[in-house]
């Protein structure tokens, strides 16, 4: 009986011990949500989010259209049709708490940056500028300004 | 040195001819951050590449994949050192302007590349989500649920003059004709035509695709706004939030942000952006919330928590800070909104956080009347509210099969980048990836890496892959010219206290969880009484009162199970398994902090410091 006893508490210091060596080695941080770290805490209600980068106005902006200017660059790399490009634009606003993207010129000149960095040609350029701005002049004036900025 | 070093090195030579400017013209540095371990999240370290402002680091995340993260210098300090109480040991590196630009491109090109695979993955599982709902003949619309039920008698005068508005623009039966329109292209959409993305096979980011479910579910909510405005439904009876009282220019500026919304939904019914419903249906909850609030005299704003936010219960002694930070965070958002008010248009971006803090500090109001636990508002902030909405004459059959489709092909997305992008605890962890990065960052791969960098460290056959290894790798390896250190909130706020009262009493007071004015058990830790990162001699024998403690508190758990589901017993465990290590000298717990107000956070400035000791 004692020694059944004593088997008991050896079982449950090598399953502690073994479980510390196991703990150890997790090296790198662990984050169990497959979209990186949240806030679950007190800490959320502190921020404009739990998003990972800043949360000042024009550090946002700046986000914003550096994710818009990678997308377009990336499109004109990979293809696709081009709804699913305009749409892949709204959910990128989307993450950035933009709903209404049309009417924002950060998109455009997000775009049009792409477009300087996939170095496109001024025919494309203005492909895109009818595909995405219409007539409106000052879209198509933020579509300009941000290629020149990038191709310079 | 094995023969591979020593051609490494007469290449390195070799590129240090060639690239002369770029290796002997530093102009920038790079920092190598080595955090230190604590119990959870990395309980071997972390570690990660500091380019400017900017922090990208490795995560070991869910289900097993390494994911590059991008941080903000504050985030990423406020996340560790503070949040986490873990200091950061930062290493120096000179680089030359061209050296530092290769890098930055490569580790955000690296990062863009597996946001949009996993921003994909994230779009085949709402498309299968859809295609469920889809098959049980009901669709979830998002912001729908922020208006009345359809065939509610009354209207909104708001919306009724915004679509006089928008009638006035495109004749009178504009709503009607899109109306019908939208029901023709539901009629055409055919779910044999999934157009669903290609799982990763090289470098490159995926191709963009608009699937069946994701163009279904936007007609549908397209529908769904053109209605709510032709029937000028107004919002359902809680869908508001009573923020402040207006001052100053306030009613002025609610006037002119509502007279910009205005205009904008006006154009955005003209739209054909395939995404334009959703964007609708906030703009109008948004619209006649700023024109209730002209007319109460106070801020209004639409409920921006989602269905499903997650709770979290507010500890007594904190709720009077967080109610003092999100006001101040509220107050800043509204002065920032009326100094741009002025410019004609409505900054979606700053008129978003200020709904946000209006919520946030509505909730906490309202949780604590309630008695209940308050909801959290995530990354998101755009309203969502969904409503349910019926829809048939769907061929079930069809889509069975597209179901089955996108099934299929989410598991083998989810797989080719698990391949691609799999995490190893050896061999590619946030250690081995940085400076696989870093090498694929030049053209010259690993050579043209350590001309430029001056260093270069091995991961194969080496220790290197655990994280206070590799820092003190990266110190002997590389021209490191500046070694930093960024205290743990703990260790920053002894020191405050110790310069100002007596630091036997501080010493004694701050050792334990009992006693100390500064820690208050987080959720997350584990069970433990004494703090041993501070106290390496007397470490084994404290080490031994946190494991009878955790080991008690295991017993108590058990006991305690039913009630509080297992909660006492995992932390108890916890507890005991971490005290272990402190047996042998080892630190690996150190206690972590839930929130802490921005006025009361460290020092953002590094310090000059030796480097760990380790754990």
């Amino acid at each position: 009986m004692r020694h059944g006893r004593h088997l008991a508490v050896l079982r449950l210091i090598a399953v502690l011990l073994l479980s510390s060596v196991l703990a150890l080695p997790q090296g790198c941080s662990f984050s169990a949500s497959s979209k990186g770290s949240s806030n679950s805490s007190e800490s959320s209600s502190d921020s404009s989010g739990s998003s990972s980068r800043s949360s000042s106005p024009e550090s946002a902006e700046a986000q914003y259209k550096s994710d818009v200017r990678e997308y377009t660059a990336a499109y004109v790399k990979t293809g696709g049709q081009f709804d699913a490009f305009r749409r892949g634009i709204g959910d990128i606003a989307k993450k950035h708490n933009i709903t209404n993207w049309e009417e924002s010129t950060v998109t455009y000149e997000g775009i049009g940056e792409g477009l300087g960095d996939a170095r496109v040609s001024d025919l494309q350029l203005k492909a895109y500028m009818d595909g995405l701005a219409g007539q409106d002049q000052s879209k198509r004036a933020a579509m300009q300004k941000g290629y020149d900025a990038k191709k310079g | 040195m094995s023969a591979f070093r020593r051609l490494l090195a007469l290449g390195a030579a070799l590129l240090a001819l060639v690239v002369p400017a770029a290796a002997a013209e530093p102009g920038r540095h790079i920092d190598y951050l080595y955090i230190e371990a604590n119990e959870g999240g990395s309980s071997g370290g972390h570690v990660a590449l500091g380019l400017g402002d900017e922090v990208f680091h490795f995560e070991h995340r869910s289900p097993g994949i390494l994911v590059l993260g991008l941080d903000d210098l504050e985030h990423f300090r406020y996340r560790y050192s503070v949040r986490e109480n873990r200091t950061i040991h930062v290493s120096r590196i000179p680089v030359s302007e061209e050296t530092y630009t290769l890098l930055v491109e490569r580790f955000r090109r690296r990062h863009f590349l597996q946001t949009r695979h996993l921003d994909v993955m994230d779009g085949l599982a709402r498309d299968r989500a859809t295609l469920e709902q889809m098959r049980a003949g009901v669709l979830a619309i998002e912001a729908a649920g922020l208006f009345a039920l359809p065939g509610t008698p009354d209207t909104d005068a708001d919306l009724g003059a915004l679509r006089s508005r928008v009638q006035a623009v495109y004749g009178g039966d504009v709503l009607d004709r899109r109306i019908e329109s939208l029901h023709a292209r539901l009629q055409q959409v055919d779910p044999a035509v999934l157009d669903l993305p290609e799982p990763p096979a090289a470098e490159l980011p995926p191709v963009p695709t608009y699937s069946f479910p994701q163009r279904y579910r936007d007609l549908v909510s397209t529908l769904a706004a053109m209605e709510i405005l032709r029937d000028a439904r107004p919002l359902a009876r809680d869908a508001l939030v009573q923020s402040e009282d207006f001052t100053g220019a306030d009613a002025a500026v609610a006037g002119q942000l509502a007279e910009a919304l205005s205009g904008a939904l006006v154009r955005l019914v003209a739209s054909e952006r395939p995404d334009g419903g959703g964007a609708l249906l906030v703009g109008m909850a948004r619209l006649v919330a700023l024109a209730e609030s002209v007319r109460q005299g106070r801020w209004l704003v639409v409920d921006a928590f989602p269905a499903d936010a997650v709770t979290v219960g507010t500890r007594p002694e904190r709720e009077a800070e967080l109610t003092e930070s999100i006001a101040a965070e509220l107050a800043r958002r509204r002065e920032r909104l009326v100094s741009r008010s002025g410019e004609g248009k409505l900054q979606e971006v700053e008129f978003a956080a200020f709904e946000a803090a209006a919520n946030r500090l509505a909730e906490l109001h309202l949780a604590r009347a309630e008695g209940r636990e308050r909801r959290i508002l995530g990354a998101s902030l755009v309203p969502s509210r969904p409503a349910r909405r019926a829809i048939g004459g769907l061929d079930g059959a069809g889509l069975s099969r597209a179901l089955e489709a996108v099934r299929e092909r989410q598991e083998a997305y989810a797989a080719a980048f698990k391949r691609r992008w799999g995490y190893n605890l050896v061999t590619r962890n946030c250690v081995s990836e940085i400076f696989t990065e870093i090498d694929a960052a030049f053209r010259g791969g690993a050579e043209e890496s350590l001309a430029r960098l001056g260093g270069r460290i091995e991961m194969d056959g080496s220790l290197n892959f655990i994280p206070a290894v590799s820092a003190a790798s990266v110190v002997s390896a590389y021209p490191v010219t500046e070694r930093l250190e960024l205290p743990s909130y703990r260790t920053w706020r002894k020191e405050q206290m110790y310069e100002r009262e007596n630091p036997v009493a501080v010493f004694l007071r701050e050792s334990n969880t009992l006693t100390s004015a500064m820690y208050r058990h987080n959720p997350d830790d584990s069970i433990f009484v004494f703090f041993t990162d501070d106290a390496v001699i007397a470490r084994p024998l404290l080490g031994a009162v946190n494991l009878a403690v955790g080991l008690a508190a295991s017993a108590v758990g058990l006991v305690t199970w039913p009630a509080d589901g297992g909660t006492t017993l995992w932390a108890g465990l916890k507890g005991a398994v971490f005290s272990l290590p402190e047996l042998f000298f080892q630190n690996i717990r150190k206690g972590s902090f839930g929130y802490v107000k921005r006025g009361a956070r460290p020092d953002p400035t590094p310090r000059p410091a030796e480097m760990p000791g380790g754990g």
